[in-house]
């Protein structure tokens, strides 16, 4: 019989399930986005985000397992994310996982959201083999760790300050752009000079594969108090021109991280990977590098209850389930494990 | 607008980020559990770096990051810290039911507030108050206002400061 497993996640601004098969096979990846409820308020409004999961996780779970064709009867584990991300909105699924898994008399799995992130590499065709270096990137987290096995991992480097998403959308926020201004910036930079306007790349001490994006976010804020339309440069070509300094960072620290732990196997993971000239570098470089590339596809990169569900799935089979007293972690960290 | 009424005021100048960082360690040295430091100042000026100069001060060692994602980071030196960010506030009722009443009167912990003049009412009138502005022509440079209400913390504050940056002579604050 084929293990299915029952993901749930609701750490931010997004109210998910989903059924995997075997920790790869997607039956179903529903995503009930808030992202419109929030547009209205300019950003993830904590305290609208726990009542939006609230009113929408049981529709939600409902849907992916229709959507699955699979019946409860036929779940086999319940994983669902316990940290980071909002304390108000982890707890909804927290909640729901814990009283579904109790109930149903079945294994609970409640994971670490970045390692879910990771795991979406497993959703497709070709995943990585061990050991990969995985580039984590979205508005609350950008990490560098080289992945040696299922649930085994060490951490290369992390942001000294703020994420990348955190910085896209601050400055595209300064730009005048709507909530999320991250997408807003990369559709925007597709019309822009990237070459117009240089701003700062961070490179920190030789070696290091930390990033710092607050000086970059000071030199865009800076310098947008002093722009003017008329002043030859454009709104694109401002956004293009930051959006290269914060991907061309990112891309050479990751193949720096490849190059310095002789990896040769790059993944993404996270919502910023959804950038397409963050993608589009990666490609170039990691081709030159001769490093293989994995990059789930757009819909996996972005939080979702699939990845969620694999690890899930392959923590279980470790037995690195959980118990009934599992807390929401709104800061878990790297170092507090993969559940 | 209670925390805007401090009854003294010193004015720094920072030279550097590193400088800025400095300031924080230093004005760590007073802060005791129970208190609040409300930071203001525009996107990109260095309220996280001063935070993380506050928290360094008070002896936590790790990485210090912007809490702008999860609001609130919990840190433990010699004091527990809470590092709490509230730029994606828009009005302070969407705070109702998450527990910052208690974050903003700490009993065992001090925290400290970006973005406070979102939820200005929610903090207590004996918050410290942080203004980080730039300096017009030297884009290094930042104006950093420190107002408070004892005046012993403010002779120790200011005699420490001295040591390491411009400061403002002692003046009465400003009646505004």
């Amino acid at each position: 019989m084929a293990i299915h497993t029952l993901g749930i996640e609701t750490s931010c601004d997004e109210t998910a399930a989903a059924v995997v098969r075997e920790g790869r096979v997607v039956l179903s990846n529903v995503v009930a986005s808030q992202v419109p409820l929030h547009v209205r308020f300019g950003g993830v409004v904590p305290e609208v985000a726990s009542r939006a999961h609230l009113e929408s996780i049981v529709g939600v779970v409902e849907a992916a397992l229709a959507e699955a064709g699979v019946s409860l009867d036929q779940v086999d584990q319940v994983a669902v994310t316990r940290g980071p991300g909002l304390v108000g909105s982890l707890l909804v699924g927290l909640c729901f996982g814990k009283s579904l898994a109790y109930g149903r008399g079945l294994p609970l799995v409640a994971v670490h959201h970045l390692l879910a992130h990771v795991y979406a590499n497993f959703l497709v065709e070709d995943p990585p083999e061990f050991p990969f270096v995985c580039l984590v990137v979205s508005g609350g987290h950008t990490d560098l760790v080289r992945v040696i096995d299922h649930g085994r991992w060490e951490i290369l480097g992390r942001t000294r300050d703020d994420a990348a998403g955190e910085a896209l959308d601050k400055v595209g926020r300064l730009m005048g752009l709507d909530y999320p201004a991250g997408p807003a910036i990369d559709r925007l930079s597709a019309g822009g000079n990237r070459r117009a306007i240089s701003f700062p790349r961070a490179k920190l001490e030789p070696g290091s594969l930390d990033f710092s994006f607050s000086g970059l976010k000071t030199a865009a804020a800076r310098f947008l108090s002093q722009w003017t339309r008329e002043g030859g440069a454009s709104l694109a070509d401002v956004a293009a021109s930051f959006q290269e300094a914060v991907v061309e960072v990112l891309v050479e620290k990751a193949i720096a991280a490849c190059r310095l732990t002789g990896t040769p196997r790059l993944a993404g993971a996270g919502g910023v990977t959804a950038n397409r000239r963050l993608r589009a570098l990666l490609r170039e470089r990691c081709t030159r590098e001769g490093i293989s590339l994995y990059l789930p596809p757009v819909a996996l990169c972005t939080d979702n209850a699939a990845m969620v569900a694999s690890l899930g799935y392959y923590m279980w089979r470790l037995g690195k389930t959980s118990s009934w007293d599992v807390e929401a972690s709104p800061n878990l960290g790297w170092e507090e494990g993969p559940t | 607008m209670y925390a805007e009424s401090s009854t003294w005021q010193i004015i720094l100048r920072s030279r550097s980020a590193r400088d800025t960082e400095a300031i924080g360690e230093r004005l760590a040295e007073v802060l005791q559990a129970g208190d609040v430091v409300a930071l203001h100042g525009p996107l990109g000026v260095g309220k996280t770096c001063m935070a993380r100069g506050i928290v360094r001060g008070l002896g936590f060692a790790g990485y210090v990051t912007s809490p702008s994602f999860t609001m609130v980071n919990e840190y433990q030196g010699r004091l527990k810290i809470y590092h709490v960010d509230l730029y994606r506030v828009r009005d302070v009722r969407e705070l109702e039911g998450l527990g910052f009443t208690e974050l903003m009167w700490p009993e065992d912990a001090v925290t400290l507030v970006e973005w406070p003049e979102r939820a200005q009412e929610m903090l207590p009138p004996q918050a410290l108050t942080v203004r980080l502005d730039w300096v017009e022509g030297a884009s290094q440079d930042r104006w950093i206002i420190i107002g408070g209400h004892g005046a012993d913390q403010r002779e120790v504050l200011r005699r420490r400061l001295k040591e390491i940056c411009w400061c403002s002579p002692l003046t009465p604050p400003d009646p505004t």
